[in-house]
Order: C-alpha cells, then structure tokens, then sequence
C-alpha cells in the first residue's frame, strides 16, 4: 500500500496553517473585543471554525484546501480593517503577501489561484466600498493595481512552485506506486508460486510420508503444475528405483541368509575339524619332538661310536706299530739266536776239541803212569767238562733251535698280527668313514625332523589360528545371518509394487 | 456530503460576516452611512448620531442618506440596536476627512 505523501503533506500543512489561522483568528478576537469591533470578533472565530473542524477531522480534500484558501485572504482582511484606525495600515498588507505565502504549503496552486482572487476582490470591494480600510489615503487605484501586480507576480511564482512540487511528489508517488505495483505483482508472483509450492509440497509430503511407512507401490498420478512436475516424475522414477533395489536387497538378503546359513554350518564343521586336526597335529608335534630327541640321541651316540671307532683306529695303528716293533724284535731275535747257534756250534766245537784233548791227555796222563795220574784225573775231568759242555751246548742248540722255532713262528704270528691289526685298522676307518656318514646323514635327518617340528610348530600354531578364525568365522556367520533376519525385516516393512494393487495410485491433490 | 455543505454553508456565512465586518462594517471614526431598518427612518438616525457623538458628514433629508462619523472609541453596534444598519462609506467621506 503506498502512502499518499500529497494527502500526507497537505494533511499536516492544513492542521498547521490552520493552527496559526486559529492563533491569528484569537489574536484578532482579542483585538476587536478591545476595540470595539464586534462583528469582527465574532466573525474571525467564526470563520476559521470550518477549517479547524476539517483539520480536526484531518481532512486535506479541495473542499477543506478551498475553505482554508478563502480563510486566510479574510484574517487578512480583517486585520487590515482592525489596522485601519492604526498607522499599520500600510504594513499591514504584507500580511496577504505573507498569508499567500502560508497558502502555499499546501501545494496546491488552485488554493493559490482562491487567495489570489480573494485578496483582489478584497481589495477591489474595499477600494470602492471602504477605501479608508485599504489604503490610509483613501482610495487610490494605482496603489491596488500596484498591490495586485505585485500579488499577481507572488501568486505566479507560488503557483509555479505548487506545481512544480506537487508534480515531483507526484512523481515520487508514481515511482512508489509503480514500485508498490511491482512489488504486489511479486507478491502475487510469490502467492501464486507458493500455492503451487503448497500443492508440490502436499503431494510429495504425502508420497513420502507414505514412503516413510514402507509403501513403495504408490505413484504420484495427478500432475503437479508447471516444472515442478518434473520433481514428481523424478519422485516417481526414484520409488520405482527404491522399489526395485528393495526387491534386490530382499533377494540379496535371503541369499546372505543361507549362505550365512551354510557359513555357520561350514564354520561349525570346519570347526571341529580343525579341532581334531590340531589335536592330530599337536599328537604329531609331539611325536616329532619325540622322534627329534631320540635322533639327537642316536645322533650323539653316533658321533661317540665315530669316536670310539677313530680311537680304536688309532689304537689299533699303535698296536700295530708296536707289533711290527715287535716283529722286528722277534726278527733281531731270530738273528740273535742264528748268532747264539753259531755261538753254540762254536762252543760245541769247542767242547768237542776239548774232550778230543782231554782224551789226548788222559791218554798221555796214563803213559805217564803214575805221574800222569794227577793229570789222568784233570784230564778225565775236563773231558768231563768238555762232555758237559759238549752236552750243554747240544741242549743250548737244541733250545736254540727250539726258540728260533718258536721265534720263527713268532714271528710269523706276529706278521699275521700286523696284517690282522692293518685289516682292523682299515676296518675301523671304514666303521669311522661310515659312522660319518651315519652321522653324516643323522644330522640330516636330524635337520629334517628338526624343519619337520618347525613346520609342525608353525602348522600348530597355524591350525590354532584356524580354530580361532574358524569359530570367528562361525560367529560373524551368526552375525550375518542375525544381520540378515534383520534386513529381510526392514524389507519386509516395504509394500513394493508387485505386492500392491493395481490402484496404489495417488493424488497430489487427494 | 450532507455534512459538507452544512459545514461549506457555515464557512459561507462565516466568509459574508468577515466580508461585511471587513467591507461595510465602520470602525470608530470612520464615516458611515446609516441605513435605518425600522419606521424611525431619519429621526431615529439623527438621534443615535447625537447619542453617540457621531459627527454628521452628509445630510440629505430628500433621499433620507445619512453619513455619520463613528465617535473614537464607540462602536456601530448601538446602531443596530437603533434600528439602524451602519456601512462603511468611502470617498466622499474620505474626502470630506481630508477637506476637514
């Protein structure tokens, strides 16, 4: 609504100028009562008792503007008349010039044209009827035509400027106006845009609401105005979409459901299987460390053999050398006893050329007769001896004989000692050369069960892992299957087109 | 609209009463021409003059016109009360006040 800004301006310029018409009316009141002019003082309440009212009733129409225009002139007039007796007379006409003026706030340049008539006819009356009420000099029709030249000009300039400012108010109000127009025009723009949005915004609360309740089957039927029907195909086209998802979900949902089913069911089997194979493992870790320990054993035990072996190896290349020290003995022996032979055939010779000469001298002892007889006696003794000796060296011989016999033999037990104790020794460091290669291959198998244990450490820990994740396994199952119930729920909320009527159809404006 | 041209009517007897007040109505020591209303006619205005110390400026006895001076400080309402209408006059008057 624009506001009359003339109305609004002439409204508070007549309530104003018709306050000081009232003050001017009063003073005149006074005046006259004073001076003895009765029919003034009546007549000056009198006549702003109108334009009082209409400015009381905040009334600014031509009529009140007319009243006030013919009011004013008069005060003048009157004033004029209650300075006739005064050497104010003169002075007292600037009050229609000022009067004029005061008119001119109510920016009508009819009022104006009123006063200006008002005050020429006033004073054209006066100049014939009361000249001594104009002018102190009686009448003078130069004075009023200068009076009203003067008039005139004034009159012309504020009707100028009346219409001047009541065209830019004018103005202003047409550019309100204009913009009052424009903004009622948006205003019913936005009205007509917010009853469509009104419309838009019922239909598609009621398909969502209905959404929200699970119903996938409605359609939005009744089309919505102007573009705004595209969000109502596109609302359409998401349902279908939803609705087929859902029915996606739903089949997605029931085959998470067995195949979690199956899960669990695997799980619990693979389970109790992977129990069994942990206790099968562990019963095998066992064994296998069982089997390590007694390998490292034999292992040790084969390395102390190899040790005894290499020692007896050794052993035996001393025992040799002390036989073939040996045999070379029994053979020095041998040679010793070759040289005690010699020895013994010498002494034997010996003994045998001492008997020949103790026979020599018993022969020559008993030639000698009795004094040889001493000598018979030596003689048969070392004849004797010579026999002893003879017989003691046959028996050294003999025994000679024997021991180099013996030492022979000795000897010969003694080579076959060494080629025994060289057979032995070759055998030992075979038994030592394969006791390695036992070793050799005990610390292989050795190494081998030693990985074989990791491995079943490692396949151990690995099967328990298994277990572990075997009953995870079986728990999310539960889990998905729990998960699952509750999705074939929330999809079961879902009232989807193919389980619908063929009216699930709606209405925008239903 | 009833109301407006009561009110309208009112400003017009208001504006004739400032006319006449402004125009016709004679201050004190202003010739005016008594215009007698009742039977009285020239006696009764002769009379009020003397009362009221109204100097006489035109007697014509033929025609009845009668132009008195308001006394300073009386005033021309006692002339109604006499019977009498009291109009501002003009240039006889104003000439006869400059010729006196």
């Amino acid at each position: 609504m624009v506001v009359d800004d003339m109305r609004r301006l002439r409204e508070n310029a007549l309530r104003l100028i018709t306050a000081l018409a009232c003050a001017v009316a009063g003073i005149l009141a006074v005046w006259a009562l004073i001076d003895g002019a009765p029919m003034i003082a009546i007549s000056a309440p009198l006549l702003v008792a109108v334009p009082a009212w209409f400015a009381l009733q905040r009334r600014s129409d031509p009529v009140a503007r007319a009243a006030l225009a013919v009011t004013y002139p008069l005060l003048a007039a009157l004033l004029l008349a209650m300075a006739s007796t005064t050497g104010w007379i003169i002075d007292m006409h600037m009050v229609f010039f000022a009067f004029l003026a005061v008119l001119a706030a109510l920016a009508d340049w009819r009022v104006i044209v009123v006063g200006t008539m008002v005050t020429a006819g006033h004073h054209l009356l006066l100049n014939f009827a009361a000249p001594a009420y104009v002018f102190p000099d009686g009448t003078d029709i130069a004075r009023v035509l200068f009076h009203a030249v003067v008039v005139l000009v004034e009159a012309g300039v504020l009707i100028f400027l009346c219409r001047q400012f009541e065209a830019l108010i004018r103005q202003s109000m047409a550019a309100r106006e204009a913009q009052a127009a424009l903004d009622a025009e948006r205003h019913a723009e936005r009205e007509a845009i917010a009853a469509q949005q009104r419309i838009v915004l019922s239909g598609l609360s009621e398909r969502l609401l209905a959404l929200a309740q699970g119903d996938l089957a409605t359609r939005i039927v009744a089309p919505f105005p102007g573009e705004y029907d595209q969000a109502r195909a596109l609302l359409n086209e998401s349902c279908t979409a939803l609705d087929q998802v859902v029915g996606v979900v739903a089949q997605t949902a029931t085959r998470v459901a067995t195949g979690a089913h199956e899960l669990r069911e695997a799980s619990s089997d693979l389970a109790a299987k992977t129990e069994q194979q942990t206790a099968t493992i562990d019963t095998v870790a066992r064994t296998t460390g069982a089997m390590l320990r007694d390998i490292e054993s034999d292992a040790n035990l084969w390395a102390a053999t190899r040790n005894t072996a290499i020692e007896a190896k050794a052993d035996a290349d001393r025992g040799a050398a002390d036989i073939s020290g040996a045999a070379e003995a029994m053979n020095r022996i041998e040679a010793s006893s070759g040289k005690i032979g010699e020895m013994i055939a010498f002494i034997d010779d010996i003994a045998f050329q001492t008997n020949l000469l103790a026979l020599n001298a018993g022969v020559e002892a008993a030639r000698a007769g009795e004094a040889g007889k001493g000598f018979a006696v030596v003689a048969g003794e070392v004849r004797e001896l010579a026999q002893r000796s003879a017989q003691s060296a046959s028996a050294i011989k003999q025994l000679v004989a024997n021991s180099k016999d013996e030492v022979a033999l000795g000897v010969a037990r003694v080579q076959q000692l060494v080629s025994l104790l060289a057979s032995l020794v070759a055998r030992f460091s075979d038994i030592a050369e394969q006791v390695d290669r036992i070793t050799l291959g005990s610390q292989g198998a050795l190494d081998a069960v030693r990985r074989i244990d990791g491995a079943m450490a490692l396949l151990d820990q690995a099967m328990q892992q298994n277990a572990a994740m075997a009953e995870q396994t079986s728990a999310a199952s539960v889990e998905l299957l729990r998960s699952a119930s509750d999705l074939t729920g929330q999809i079961a909320r879902f009232r989807r087109q193919q389980d619908a009527a063929p009216t699930g159809l709606l209405s925008h404006a239903a | 609209m009833q109301h407006d041209r009561a009110l309208v009517a009112l400003h017009a007897g208001a504006v004739v009463a400032a006319l006449t007040a402004a125009l016709v109505w004679p201050r004190a020591g202003q010739p005016a021409l008594l215009v007698p209303l009742t039977g009285g006619g020239l006696d009764a205005a002769l009379h009020w003059a003397a009362r009221e110390d109204a100097e006489l400026l035109e007697l014509d006895t033929a025609s009845g016109r009668i132009v008195a001076r308001m006394a300073p400080g009386r005033s021309a309402a006692s002339a109604i009360a006499s019977g009498l209408v009291p109009v501002a006059t003009g240039a006889r008057g104003c000439a006869t006040a400059k010729e006196s």
